[in-house]
Formats: C-alpha cells, structure tokens, sequence
C-alpha cells in the first residue's frame, strides 16, 4: 500500500513530538520551556515558505493566466495564515513564562501580527470575487506585494533590538546552538515542511473541484446544511 | 503553571489547530465528491 503524504507528516509530526518533548536534554538557559522552539519555529518558518510559495504561484500565474497557479497561490496562504497564527499563539505561550507578558510591542511580534492580518486580507480578497478570472489578476497583484514583508519581519530581530532574540540557525556565522537540540529542532521543521506541503496539495485539490463546479471558494458546500430552513411541521 | 504545563499548553494548541484544520479539508473534499457522485 502506496503511503499518502498526510500519512508520512502525521507519523512525522508525532514522532518529532516525541523526540522534542522528551528525548532531546532542555535547554542550559531557559530550562523545558525551550521545547516550545521545536513548534513555534517550524511554524514561523511555513509562515515564510508558504507566502514564498503563494508568490511563486502568483508570478505563475500572471506569467500563464492558468487557473492551477492561482489555487496554488491561494491554497499556501490559507495554509500560511494558519501557520502564522500558530507562531504567533506559540510565541505569547512562550513569553508569558520567559518575559513575563503575554504581548510587548516588539518590532518582531508586531511585523508578525500585520502579515497575520494583511494575508487574512489576501484570503477575504479571493472570497469576494465570483469569477474565477478576475479573482485570480487580482489577488495575484497583492500576493506579489505582501511577500516584501517576509524579509522585513526576518531582519527585524536585527534592524531594531527589543525583546525578541535574533536569530539563532539562519544567521551569517554558524548556529548558535547544540547539535542534538538542532537535530531535533531541523527534525521538526522537516516534519512540518512534509505536513505544509500535504494540506497546501489537498487545498488546491479542493478549489480544482471549487472551479470545476462553478462555484466560488465563498461558496463552501458543507455550509449549505447550516443555513437549510427547518421543516414548519415535520413530516411524521 | 510549572514549564511542563506550558510546553503542554503550546504543543497542544499547535497539534489541535492542525488536526481541527486537516480534518476540516479532508471533510470539505469528501462533501464535494460526494455531491459530484449525486449529480
């Protein structure tokens, strides 16, 4: 039996939690509390890969005008707002025990937070279009734009010193920090990749069949069930 | 709340929100098959 990609990031994700929960030693400095790392960053990281991502498609399909490129697109940034979402949840868990609060007006957390909001803003863009066409050129023009935040709230950490550390794998010399721990830490974010990858894939399946049958991602087919007007009577 | 209860606090918000989402998709795609079967 051929083994389907969510299969491989469920059995991975729960085999780093493992691995990061319990078998890697905690940190020197910041105790258990560090084991936090091994979810907060591969999150942040699809937070940048997936609006990388939706980039790509919306070049793609600017460059083509095919439809597959602008579910794509779409398809990595509702992927990527949930990611953001949990690097931002992750991170106040983190800060309320380390820092002592749960949010500070860090240059890092704020950058954040906007690019959590303007992508919540790309996805209501896509819902309010019904033709495929015009959804796609337009959402596309702002999906090139919104990705210059990615290197601005990478090199925040650096360009305005605050609370957040700076970063400690992609930095210009070498990791700062022990090899199991990095071991793990790379184990996790491989892991998550394998899962970004794996919903970003089901997501376009899903808006291919959305398109095919004419209808628009606001038209959700399960949602047809809640607004049904009851049975005045019943039928016994 | 003890470090451990925090670690337990972030894991599983992360592991729930993907699980909630992943289940919402695998849903979602099962309603549109079985609407294109029906019609």
């Amino acid at each position: 039996m051929k083994a389907r990609p969510l299969d491989l990031a469920a059995i991975g994700t729960l085999l780093t939690a493992f691995v990061a929960g319990l078998v890697v030693p905690p940190d020197a400095v910041q105790g258990d509390l560090q084991r936090i790392m091994y979810v907060h960053v591969p999150s942040a990281w699809l937070a940048y890969l997936s609006f990388t991502v939706t980039l790509i498609g919306s070049v793609a399909y600017l460059r083509t005008r095919s439809l597959r490129w602008d579910r794509l697109a779409g398809a990595s940034a509702e992927v990527g707002v949930v990611f953001t979402g949990l690097a931002l949840a992750t991170g106040m868990i983190w800060g309320k025990p380390v820092w002592g609060v749960w949010w500070t007006w860090d240059a890092r957390l704020v950058l954040t937070a906007v690019m959590f909001f303007i992508y919540l803003g790309y996805l209501a863009l896509r819902r309010s279009f019904d033709d495929p066409e015009l959804r796609a050129s337009r959402s596309a023009v702002l999906g090139v734009i919104a990705v210059l935040q990615i290197p601005i709230v990478h090199f925040s950490v650096t360009w305005w010193r605050g609370l957040h550390q700076p970063p400690t794998v992609l930095r210009p010399d070498n990791p700062q920090i022990d090899s199991p721990l990095l071991f793990a830490l790379l184990m996790s974010v491989a892991a998550f990749t394998v899962l970004f990858a794996a919903l970003v894939s089901r997501r376009s399946n899903l808006a291919a069949m959305q398109d095919a049958a004419g209808e628009s991602e606001s038209a959700d087919p399960t949602a047809g069930a809640a607004i049904t007007p009851p049975t005045v009577g019943g039928t016994s | 709340m003890s470090d451990w209860g925090w670690v337990t606090f972030a894991y599983t918000t992360v592991y729930l929100t993907l699980g909630i989402y992943t289940i919402s998709l695998m849903r979602r795609q099962r309603s549109f098959e079985q609407s294109d079967t029906e019609r």
